[in-house]
């Protein structure tokens, strides 16, 4: 201990710099333990020199630890406490010598590589085992993929478990028959990634029945399995099954330690590095903001991260939105004036960088962050409790010309750039690319609840390629809660598709839920699915001198109206090609629309909604607006520069130069954020139907309030409902399902209900005992696929009488019950006729065999009721019955 | 290299009282020496009274301390002083470190205000782990601890002097005195956690007892489902392991069906709630109930299955239910404090 004392401080006092500083190296030839050339092996053995310097005598000058070219292991993530601080005079730099590019590595190389016959490659990674199995490979700088199936495209669900649905589900038998055999070690080391709206979980698999194709995952998802917001058949990938090895760019490894790989063309086993990361974390900064004991006025410069591994929980990963739980290879809690210059961190399977809590006054600056299983950064806390000590809440946090790119193909919704509670950060001149999800966010509130997640900046970002149709409900740039001094400007963002079969939504400009005080102004938005700007509900916005260009489905989009005033959306060009021009209701007063210019470029005639532009000028909510051609330079070609004489300049738009936005600096650092290439986009089939649906619900066993099971229940909450009561039912039973309508609803057809029968072939019956107040006015309708849809069976239930093929059928007693049992043939079995019974309440049945059937009409695909009285009335059903005699 | 110095060279040193065991019931702090510490400048005094002087020009957290050496405290329950402040602070709160090596165990204790000498204490039960540490789970080793600091954490710009009577650790636990009352109008801007499809809203307005200011939280239940809305907020304040009971003063006109909900939760998680739920009243009533009798929720899970206090808890105050007919209703506190 004496010896190695006495030599550090010979170290340290040969290294000094009079006038500049202690300079410390750090080269791969030196050693941690004294002896040697002065050199530390490791950042942690200058760490812990400084550490001990400073013990003896304090800072009293800079001190710079020079990393000099070469690779470093890291097998645990270097870890700074207070007492690795520095100060603002005698700041603490870590950083790589002169034209040196040190790269720190928490993988594992494998080795040994050879081609089999088969073609594949094999290779064998040292220290797999029993305790260790990487989840993540790259070769030569790209992630492969984990073997699964099916290579492209999804499975989806079959049908949901009768308990836990967020934990358990049925699958189709033969999707899951990779499954059979398995082990049930093997089977927890299967991945099920479900895919939901706006998120994505990785469950493990506790156990599968190959008898009913049940499969229960050993924790639960934070949404359900089968069923999103009243869809059905939500998708799923297997995922690290041996068997799926069957795509170039796939690798499986087993505990064996041997590794698989089917090469893509190109890829060349001479030239092959091939890198498993072990290590989780690359920096540790471990400071504690609430006593005042920050870790602080550290710099690393120019230094390489490589390789930080992530490893699904035993119990499985889910998270509810933005991946918000997945920590960083680099984890900062009560750090203060951190900078980070020219860092690259890379080939990680989490986020980058996460500023979590107690930080303050930390910069990124010219960093790449690039492939990474989740996203770049993160910014204050997610779904802990609001904090309510301004000096502990994560602020100030700049990241700037930053390279954001390639992520979220492990966590696939995690964000490019995430401030969740934090405010006064700035975002400024990124280039976030590559994701699945959104690309930069701020605030964490749904709704107008308090929020400190305010004056954020976030201006001059390239945001672009996000989506690629996984997840849906994204936005290039999206906002949640009061945010008020929140500014999103002068960004350019391109290219943004969502999934939209579960949920929907690919906007550039994205104000989600509460969304309040926030200005967007100068942004270009280009080449977006479904909206250049969309509006969920929010107060006090501002939307002012934007390009939306050329959107898929929809150029703008507004959702829900409320009391207040909404937004502002003002002197804005759109134009588009294609899609519409609205999606929502936009002639409601919370909207002020002024001096905007709208262009279809297709030469169709600019709709907004169902009036043209006349009507929607005599609407008084868009004032000096213009359809008119806003004579851009080339729009086709991307070129906005306005030509003199734009009708937009006349109405006060203020050119701005989209191509500021991204990353600045030298040449080649601008050339390296643009010169990747991305995928086409794939526009994803519908998922497949789910299949046929049979039930008979009676109700006794229900909870009361609720509505028919597996429906679809829509009300307004003015009074009307569904829900299942303790009244008489039909036959004395002792529940039974009540609908209550009453005047003014806005739909006349609320409250209803209705399922996806899917019964495309076969004869199929449904019947229900009702009974009718005073004043019921309501029906039974059978659908068949389409817009329009074809009519089927239908049964109205009118003045006291049934009616149905357009005429009275019966006279029906008001306070009885009475049952019908209406039964058609689908598809081939489709006769043109339709057959209806009528039990009256002494038991006498009626039979109506010859009822018309449109020609239409094949298949069941919505089987709904309506209550369409508008006065206050009651009808009660029991005992629904749908079956069919191919199940 | 830091020197030591002598805070109180002339004083008594260890004191034992009364029962002859071997565990001392008060010793009080022979010498002190200032540690450094970033953005905070500390100076100590031994003129004819000790003192603490520091000067802190930014508006950050920091703190100031001084290190009064070491040893075996797990028989001591708290650390008291007598002393005034003078100059500008801020906010300040004393605080006392126990470190093993690079680990930190802390507590923070009463605040410091500028004026003439008055009476302040940390207590030194159930130290809090320094987020920091390598092992968060880990509990203090008085065996191991090789530092004890005693400092002030200060926010905000202060260049002030305390000068202190000799500081006593001592095995009386240091028990508030009075209720810690939630502030209403902090409350009302609490986090409301509710089902999508409650409407819910929250203020303070004088309909209290005589006019006084309430807590009203007006609830809408618009479906014959479960449903359910509650704000939730942290309790400021220190030593929350030293108080015995929750006192809520309440009156609600709720629909029919839900139940009232007044719980506390642990940081992580466990949701302790008054069960049976307390009685709707349209008349003003006074619920206290011993937290050692609020009993885990349901919804919510807790290791231990016991609440503790000592780390901080957040209070809730709302309903949930099944509204059937749906309606709306309301609620209103008047006083909702934790009682010693």
């Amino acid at each position: 201990m004496r010896v190695r004392s006495c030599w550090l401080l010979v170290a340290l006092t040969s290294a000094l710099s009079a006038g500049h500083g202690l300079t410390l190296t750090v080269s791969p030839d030196g050693r941690d333990d004294g002896a040697g050339n002065g050199s530390f092996a490791s950042l942690a053995g200058a760490r812990d020199a400084i550490r001990r310097l400073k013990a003896a005598g304090g800072l009293t000058e800079p001190i710079t630890v020079r990393v000099a070219a070469g690779t470093y292991p890291l097998t645990a993530p270097l870890r700074f406490t207070p007492a690795d601080s520095g100060t603002a005079a005698c700041p603490i730099t870590y950083e790589a010598a002169p034209g040196a590019r040190p790269v720190l590595t928490g993988g594992v190389k494998a080795t040994g590589l050879t081609v089999r016959p088969d073609g594949l490659w094999q290779a064998r990674v040292p220290g797999v085992g029993a305790d260790w199995l990487p989840e993540q490979m790259y070769l030569n700088g790209r992630h492969a993929t984990r073997a699964r199936t099916p290579n492209k495209d999804y499975l989806y669900t079959q049908r949901p478990a009768e308990t836990d649905a967020n934990r358990q589900v049925y699958l189709d038998r033969k999707d899951a028959q990779p499954l059979v055999g398995l082990s049930p070690a093997e089977l927890k080391e299967v991945n099920l990634v479900a895919y939901f709206s706006w998120e994505s979980a990785r469950l493990r698999i506790a156990s599968y029945s190959p008898a009913n194709g049940l499969m229960v995952a050993t924790g639960n998802a934070a949404w359900g399995l089968n069923t999103f917001s009243g869809q059905t058949r939500q998708r799923y990938q297997l995922e690290n099954l041996r068997s799926a090895l069957d795509e170039p760019g796939e690798w499986y490894l087993g505990r064996d330690g041997v590794l698989l790989y089917q090469p893509r063309p190109g890829d060349n086993p001479a030239t092959a590095e091939i890198i498993l990361p072990k290590t989780e974390r690359f920096i540790d900064i471990a400071g504690d903001a609430r006593l005042g004991l920050s870790v602080e006025y550290l710099t690393f410069r120019n230094l390489a991260f490589r390789h930080a591994a992530w490893y699904l929980p035993a119990g499985g990963h889910s998270d509810g939105q933005a991946e918000v739980s997945v920590d960083a290879a680099v984890m900062a809690d009560g750090g203060a004036h951190l900078s980070f210059e020219g860092v690259e961190v890379t080939n990680i399977g989490r986020y980058a960088f996460w500023f979590r809590e107690g930080c303050a006054d930390n910069a990124l600056r010219g960093c790449l962050l690039y492939e990474m299983g989740a996203g770049g950064v993160k910014i204050g806390t997610g779904w802990a409790a609001d904090n309510p000590d301004e000096l502990t809440t994560t602020r100030r946090t700049v990241v700037d010309n930053c390279i954001v790119q390639h992520g979220g193909w492990l966590h696939h919704g995690a964000h490019g750039i995430w401030i969740g509670h934090s405010p006064d950060n700035q975002i400024t001149h990124n280039d976030v690319g590559d994701f699945n999800y959104t690309g930069i966010s701020a605030g964490w509130r749904w709704g107008y609840g308090p929020s400190v997640a305010k004056r954020n900046k976030i201006e001059f970002n390239r945001i672009h390629h996000l989506g690629y149709c996984v997840l849906s409900d994204m936005g290039g740039v999206y906002t949640l809660g009061p945010s008020e001094g929140t500014t999103v400007s002068n960004n350019w963002i391109h290219d943004v598709n969502d999934y939209g079969y579960m949920g929907r939504g690919g906007w550039g400009l994205y104000n989600d839920e509460g969304s309040t005080g926030i200005v967007m102004e100068n942004n270009l938005v280009e080449r977006t699915k479904t909206g250049g700007y969309h509006l969920h509900y929010g107060k006090d916005l501002t939307v002012r001198n934007n390009i939306f260009s050329d959107a898929r489905e929809n150029q703008l989009q507004h959702s829900r109206n409320e009391e207040h005033h909404q937004y502002n959306f003002e002197n804005n060009i759109v134009w588009y090609r294609r899609g519409d021009l609205f999606h929502g209701t936009w002639t409601v007063p919370q909207i002020d629309l002024a001096r905007n210019v709208y262009w279809d470029a297709s030469g169709r005639p600019v709709m907004f909604g169902n009036l043209d532009f006349a009507k929607w000028m005599t609407t008084g909510r868009d004032k000096d607006s213009v359809v008119a051609d806003p004579q851009f330079v080339n729009a086709e070609a991307g070129d906005y520069t306005l030509r003199p004489g734009s009708p937009a300049l006349k109405l006060g738009f203020k050119p701005f130069d989209w191509k500021q936005a991204g990353v600045y600096g030298d040449a080649a650092w601008v050339k390296r954020a643009v010169t990747d290439s991305y995928p086409d986009v794939v526009y994803p089939s519908p998922p497949p139907p789910p299949p046929p649906l049979v039930f008979d619900q009676n109700y006794e066993d229900a909870a009361l309030g609720i509505g028919p099971a597996r429906a679809q229940v829509m009300t307004e909450n003015k009074g009307d409902s569904v829900g299942v009561v303790v009244e008489p039912g039909a036959g004395g039973s002792a529940k039974c399902l009540k609908v209550v309508d009453v005047p003014g609803l806005r739909a006349s057809y609320d409250p209803h209900f209705f399922w996806d029968p899917n019964h495309t072939a076969g004869n199929t019956s449904f019947s229900f005992d009702i009974k009718l107040s005073e004043g019921s006015l309501c029906y039974w309708e059978w659908r068949g696929p389409g817009n329009p849809y074809p009519t089927g069976p239908s049964v109205w239930f009118r003045g006291g009488k049934l009616q149905a093929g357009g005429r009275d059928l019966a006279d029906i007693p008001l306070g009885q019950w009475v049952r019908v049992k209406m039964t058609c043939g689908l598809g081939a079995q489709k006769t043109g006729t339709w057959r209806l019974v009528l039990v009256l309440p002494d038991g006498q049945a009626k039979v109506f065999g010859d009822l018309p059937l449109g020609p239409d009409f094949r298949e069941l695909r919505w089987l709904g009721f309506s209550s369409s009285a508008d006065a206050n009335t009651i009808t009660w059903l029991d005992n629904l019955k749908l079956e069919s005699d191919q199940l | 290299m830091t020197t030591r110095n002598p805070l109180l060279p002339v004083l008594a040193g260890l004191t034992v009282v009364g029962t002859g065991l071997a565990q001392p019931r008060s010793q009080t702090v022979m010498d002190a020496t200032p540690v450094k510490l970033p953005g905070v400048e500390t100076t100590l005094s031994v003129d004819a009274q000790p003192s603490l002087s520091v000067d802190k020009p930014g508006a950050e957290r920091r703190l100031a301390a001084v290190n009064i050496g070491s040893g075996d405290w797990s028989w001591a329950k708290s650390i008291r002083l007598q002393g005034s402040v003078s100059g500008t602070i801020g906010t300040a709160r004393l605080a006392v470190l126990a470190w093993s090596g690079e680990s930190c165990w802390y507590r923070l204790g009463t605040p410091l205000r500028v004026g003439p000498e008055a009476a302040y204490g940390v207590s030194l039960e159930a130290l809090k782990p320094a987020a920091f540490n390598a092992d968060p789970a880990a509990a203090v080793d008085w065996k191991k601890v090789d530092q004890i600091w005693l400092g002030v954490v200060l926010d905000g710009p202060a260049k002030a002097t305390l000068t202190v009577a000799p500081p006593e650790i001592t095995a009386e636990p240091l028990r508030p005195t009075a209720p810690l009352t939630v502030p209403l109008a902090a409350a009302a801007k609490w986090n409301m956690g509710k089902d999508p499809a409650v409407q819910h809203k929250a203020a303070v307005v004088n309909e209290g007892p005589d006019g006084a200011p309430a807590l009203r939280l007006d609830v809408t239940y618009p479906e014959a489902r479960h449903l359910y809305s509650m704000l939730s907020g942290p309790i400021e304040g220190e030593d929350l392991g030293s108080y015995r009971t929750l006192r809520i003063r309440y009156r609600a006109t709720l629909p029919k069906g839900p139940n009232l909900l007044f719980s506390l939760q642990e940081p992580g998680g466990g949701q302790y709630i008054i069960d049976p739920p307390p009685a709707q009243t349209t008349e003003w009533k006074t619920l206290d109930i011993a937290i050692a009798d609020l009993k885990l929720a349901g919804w919510t899970k807790d290791a231990d299955g016991k609440l503790s206090m000592d780390q901080g808890v957040s209070l809730q105050i709302g309903c949930h239910g099944t509204a059937n007919p749906p309606g709306a209703g309301s609620i209103w506190i008047a006083e909702v404090c934790l009682v010693p």
